[in-house]
C-alpha cells in the first residue's frame, strides 16, 4: 500500500514542479538553448558553494545547511529504495546507515531552527494576503511574493514534521510501546517521511527558483 | 424366462451390496465420539495375534496383541498412518525437517542422520545397508512400535528372523498407559532381544516375558519345541498376573487419551550437557500446567499435530493451523471470531521490539533452548543416546555428539535455535557422488584399524589421524570396486590421492540440523529482555558465538564456526550493525534532545505568532 501511495505521491510531485517549470519560468522570455541550459545548472550547483563574503557564522550555517541536505538525500535514498522498488522493509547496509544519517539530520534541523527561524518568519508584508485568506477586509497594499510565501510555509511544514518524524521512531527504541504501537509508530515514521520528503523537495526547488530570481534582480 | 429374472436379481443384488459395503468405511465403536468428556474404561479381553481370546488357564499362554486386542474397537489401519508410524510410507509429506535417527559406531568412527523420511541431509537406511529388520532391531528401542517394525524384509534370511520375533506392533500402551508399573525400558529391551511379539505384553504391569528369540536358531519351531529341547530355555515364555482377570477373563488397561508426559519424554528428552543450570529450567508451558498432548494432540488418524509455523502445509490435521506460538499467543487476526489464547496463553507486548524481529526470527529464537553461550554446548537425546534404556551409557561424551544451540535459517527462512550433527562415515565416490557405505561392511573392514590403540572411552570417538584414514582407505579399497573409498568428518571429504590424504568440502559433509522448540523459557529469560545487546553487539553469542565443529581429528576439533555462517549473513555488515549498537544510547538522547529543540522554537514561535494574531485581530 505504502509503495503505490509513494509512487502515486511522488509522480505528482515531480509532475507538478515540472508543470511549474515550464508555466511559469523563474525568468522571462524563457531560454532554452544548450548553453542556458548548462549556465543554469552551474548556476544552481554555484548555490551549494560557501561563498566568500560570508562571515564564520555564515560558513557554519552553510555548512550545517549542505549537511542536512546530504543527510535528507541519504535519507530519501535508503528510505525509500527498497521500499518503492521491491516492496520491502529497510533491512542490511540500508538500515545502518539510515538510522545514522537519520540521527545527523535530526542534529542538522535542530541546529538549522535556531539559525533561520527568525528569517522565516511571517511579517507584517504577509498581512494582506492574511486579510484576503480570511476575507476580513478588502485586499489592499504590496502583496508578498508568492514563491517565497511558499518557501516559508514549506519551512515551517519541514519542521513541524520533523518532530513526529524523529519522535516516531526514537520512542519505538524504548520499552515503551508494543507491537501493534510499534507498527503505527513504524506506519507513522513512514507517511511522515514521505510527507516531509514532498516539502523538502518543494522547498528546495522553490528556493533555487527565489535564489535564481533574485540573482537575476540583482544583476 | 423368470429362471433369467431370478439370476439377474441376484447377480445386481449381490453387485449392488459389494458396492454398498465398499462406500460405507467400517466404523469402530472405540472411534465414535458420543461427546462425552469421560474417558471410557476399558475392560476388555486380551486377544493373540490370531484374534484368540487369551484365558489365565492356557497353555501355553500367548502374548497378546495391540492390533487385534486394540484393534477390535480401533481402527488399526487407520492409526498406523499417523505420524509416529508413517516414516516408512514414502507417500507422506515429511514436513520441517526433524530429528533424525543416528547411526553412531564409535569402532568405525561414524555418525550418521538416517530417515526414511526426506529430509535433506538425511541417509535412507537402506543406503547404508539397513533392512526395515535391521534398522528396528537398532532403533526399535525408542520407537512405540509400528512403521518398519511391521515391515517384512526382502532378505530371506531375515524373514525367517521376522517369523520367529514376530511383529512389532503398534504399542498403543507406550503411549496411553497411565499405570506407574508399565515399563517402556522393558519394551526397549525386548526389541533388543527379538522378542517383538511379546514387547508390548512384556513392558505392560501385569505380564512379564522369559526367553530370548536372538538366541534361538532360524530353524527353530515354536510348535515343536520338542525339536530343539536344548533351545528350550531360550524360547520365550510369558506369565500373566493370574489376579486381573476379572470372572469374564477380561482386563483392565489403565489407559488414556490424556497421555503422561513422561510417556513422552522416553523418547523425546533432550538432556542439555552444557550448561549445567539450563537443566533447572522447565519448560514454561509444563510448569503452568500443560501437557506435551496440550499442544500436540491428535484424532484417531493419529496425525500429532508437530505445532510448528506453516505446519498446516505438510499436515492433513485441520488443527495444524491452530496449534503454534503465534496461533495460541497471537491468534489469527483474519478470523471473524478471536483465536489467541488457546488454554489461556498470555498475548505478548514484546515492548521495544521491532516488528521486523518477527519476519526475521522465529518466536524460538528467543524463547526456546538454553541461554546461548560464547561456545555451542552439547545434548543428549533419548532417540541418539538410548536415554532411559536398560544399560544405557550415561556418560557424557558417547556418541552420538550433538551441538546446541546452533541459531541457523530454518526452512521457512528465519533464524530458529537448532541442534547440529556433523556427520562421519564412510563412504564411496564416484564421478563426483558420494553414497554412504554399507556400514556391515564397514565394522567387518576397518574395525580393528580404527579401534587399534584405543583409550578406555569405547563410546566416543576413537583416536584418529591423517594415517588411520589413509590405512583405512587402502583396506576399503579392497573391498570396493566401484569408486573409491573417502571419509567424511567435521564438515569435509578426505579422499586418498597419490599415497595423501585430498581434503575438500562438499554438500554430503555439510551438517545436518534441526530445529528445537523446547525448553521454552520464561518470558523474562528470553533474549532481549535486558537489551538489544543480548543479541546486537560484537561479543553476542547470537551471532558470533562458536559452533564447535565436531571430529574425531584432534586438530580439527579446535576449528569452530561462527554462529553467522548458519545464518545467511554478510559478517561484515552484522558486525558493522552490532557495532551501532554501543552508539544507540547516545543516539537516542542526542535525537530526543533535538526534538525538543525543534519542539521549543515551534512553541516559541508558534506562540509569537498567535500573540500577534490576537493582537491584530483586537486591533480591528
Amino acid at each position: 500500500m505504502f509503495q503505490i501511495i509513494s509512487i502515486i505521491v511522488f509522480a505528482c510531485l515531480f509532475a507538478a514542479l515540472l508543470v511549474q517549470c515550464i508555466l511559469f519560468p523563474v525568468v522571462r522570455p524563457r531560454r532554452l538553448s544548450p548553453v542556458s541550459l548548462v549556465r543554469k545548472c552551474v548556476h544552481v550547483f554555484s548555490l551549494l558553494l560557501i561563498e566568500q563574503k560570508l562571515t564564520f557564522l555564515g560558513v557554519i550555517k552553510k555548512l550545517t545547511f549542505l549537511l542536512t541536505a546530504f543527510s535528507f538525500l541519504v535519507l530519501a535514498a535508503t528510505g525509500f529504495y527498497q521500499r518503492l522498488l521491491y516492496n520491502l522493509e529497510i533491512s542490511g547496509y540500508f538500515l545502518v546507515i539510515h538510522v545514522t544519517f537519520g540521527a545527523v539530520l535530526a542534529v542538522c534541523l535542530a541546529a538549522l531552527s535556531l539559525f533561520w527561524v527568525e528569517s522565516f518568519r511571517f511579517d507584517k508584508n504577509y498581512l494582506p494576503r492574511l486579510q484576503r485568506f480570511l476575507n476580513i477586509q478588502p485586499f489592499c497594499g504590496q502583496p508578498s511574493d508568492s514563491t517565497e510565501l511558499l518557501r516559508k510555509i514549506c519551512f515551517w511544514l519541514i519542521f513541524i514534521l520533523a518532530v513526529p518524524l524523529i519522535l516516531s521512531i526514537v520512542l519505538s527504541m524504548f520499552k515503551l510501546f508494543g507491537t501493534d504501537w510499534q507498527e503505527l509508530l513504524a506506519d507513522i515514521h513512514r507517511y511522515i517521511a514521505l510527507a516531509f520528503a514532498v516539502i523538502v523537495i518543494a522547498y528546495t526547488v522553490l528556493s533555487i527558483r527565489f535564489k535564481i530570481k533574485q540573482d537575476f534582480k540583482e544583476s | 424366462m423368470k429362471k433369467g429374472f431370478l439370476c439377474n436379481s441376484v447377480l445386481y443384488l449381490l453387485i449392488f451390496s459389494g458396492f454398498a459395503a465398499a462406500g460405507t468405511e467400517q466404523r469402530f465403536i472405540g472411534d465414535i465420539n458420543s461427546g462425552s468428556l469421560t474417558e471410557a474404561v476399558h475392560l476388555i479381553p486380551l486377544l493373540d495375534e490370531r484374534g484368540r481370546k487369551i484365558l489365565p488357564s492356557d497353555n501355553p499362554l500367548a502374548p497378546f496383541s495391540t492390533r487385534a486386542t486394540c484393534g477390535d474397537c480401533h481402527d488399526y489401519r487407520k492409526i498406523r498412518g499417523g505420524w509416529h508410524f508413517n516414516a516408512v510410507d514414502p507417500n507422506v509429506n515429511p514436513g520441517r525437517p526433524g530429528q533424525p535417527w543416528i547411526f553412531a559406531d564409535a569402532s568405525t568412527a561414524t555418525q550418521i542422520p538416517v530417515s526414511y523420511r526426506n529430509w535433506p541431509g538425511t541417509f535412507k537406511p537402506e543406503q547404508l545397508g539397513l533392512s526395515p529388520w535391521l534398522f528396528t532391531l537398532v532403533f526399535g528401542r525408542q520407537m512405540p512400535g509400528g512403521g518398519s517394525g511391521e515391515l517384512v524384509s526382502l532378505d530371506p534370511d531375515e524373514q525367517i528372523r521376522q517369523q520367529l520375533a514376530g511383529k512389532l506392533e503398534i504399542n498403543c500402551l507406550a503411549c496411553h498407559s497411565r499405570n506407574s508399573a508399565y515399563d517402556q525400558a522393558d519394551f526397549a529391551d525386548q526389541v533388543t532381544r527379538q522378542n517383538w511379539r511379546w514387547a508390548a505384553a512384556s513392558a505392560s504391569e501385569f505380564a512379564s516375558v522369559d526367553g530370548m528369540v536372538a538366541k534361538l536358531p532360524s530353524g527353530y519351531d515354536f510348535n515343536a519345541p520338542a525339536l530343539m529341547p536344548e533351545y528350550g530355555p531360550d524360547a520365550p515364555v510369558i506369565y500373566y498376573d493370574k489376579n486381573i482377570f476379572d470372572h469374564k477373563n477380561r482386563i483392565f488397561f489403565e489407559v488414556s487419551k490424556n497421555i503422561l508426559d513422561s510417556r513422552c519424554n522416553f523418547c523425546h528428552t533432550r538432556n542439555v550437557i552444557e550448561p549445567k543450570q539450563s537443566q533447572l529450567n522447565a519448560d514454561i508451558h509444563l510448569a503452568a500446567g500443560l501437557t506435551c498432548v496440550s499442544c500436540h494432540f491428535n484424532s484417531i488418524e493419529h496425525n500429532i499435530i508437530r505445532s510448528y509455523e506453516g505446519e498446516s502445509l505438510a499436515s492433513s490435521n485441520p488443527y495444524a493451523s491452530a496449534v503454534s506460538c503465534t496461533a495460541c499467543h497471537l491468534g489469527d487476526k483474519s478470523k471473524p471470531v478471536p483465536s489467541a489464547g488457546y488454554l489461556a496463553a498470555p498475548l505478548p507486548k514484546h515492548p521495544g521490539i521491532p516488528p521486523i524481529h518477527f519476519d526475521k526470527l522465529s518466536c524460538t529464537a528467543c524463547h526456546s533452548g538454553p541461554w546461548p553461550d560464547m561456545q555451542t554446548g552439547r545434548v543428549k537425546t533419548s532417540r541418539a543416546h538410548a536415554l532411559g534404556t536398560y544399560g544405557a551409557d550415561a556418560n557424557d561424551y558417547i556418541l552420538p555428539h550433538i551441538v546446541s544451540v546452533v541459531f541457523a535459517k530454518d526452512s521457512n527462512g528465519k533464524i530458529a535455535p537448532h541442534n547440529l550433527l556433523w556427520p562421519a562415515f564412510w563412504a564411496v565416490m564416484k564421478d563426483e557422488k558420494i553414497e554412504p557405505l554399507n556400514i556391515e561392511l564397514v565394522r567387518e573392514t576397518i574395525s580393528g584399524v580404527i579401534g587399534e590403540g584405543r583409550i578406555p572411552r569405547i563410546d566416543d570417538w576413537p583416536p584418529m589421524n591423517d594415517e588411520k584414514i589413509i590405512t583405512a582407505i587402502k583396506t576399503l579399497s579392497s573391498v570396493v570396486t566401484d569408486g573409491h573409498p573417502v571419509y567424511i568428518c567435521g564438515g569435509k571429504v578426505r579422499s586418498l590421492e597419490n599415497e595423501k590424504l585430498n581434503v575438500f568440502e562438499h554438500q554430503i559433509a555439510k551438517p545436518y540440523l534441526w530445529p528445537i522448540a523446547h525448553n521454552v523459557r520464561p518470558s523474562s529469560q528470553s533474549l532481549g529482555v535486558r537489551r538489544c545487546q543480548d543479541c546486537h553487539s560484537t561479543d553476542a553469542a547470537f551471532s558470533f558465538g562458536d559452533v564447535e565443529v565436531d571430529s574425531p581429528l584432534p586438530a580439527e576439533k579446535k576449528l569452530n564456526k561462527k554462529m553467522y555462517e548458519f545464518q545467511d549473513i554478510d559478517s561484515t555488515y552484522y558486525k558493522f550493525f552490532a557495532f551501532s549498537f554501543v552508539f544507540r544510547p547516545w543516539m537516542k538522547l542526542i535525537t530526543i534532545l533535538c526534538s525538543a529543540i525543534l519542539g521549543f522554537v515551534l512553541l516559541l514561535y508558534g506562540l509569537k505568532a498567535m500573540n500577534r494574531f490576537l493582537k491584530w485581530l483586537s486591533e480591528g
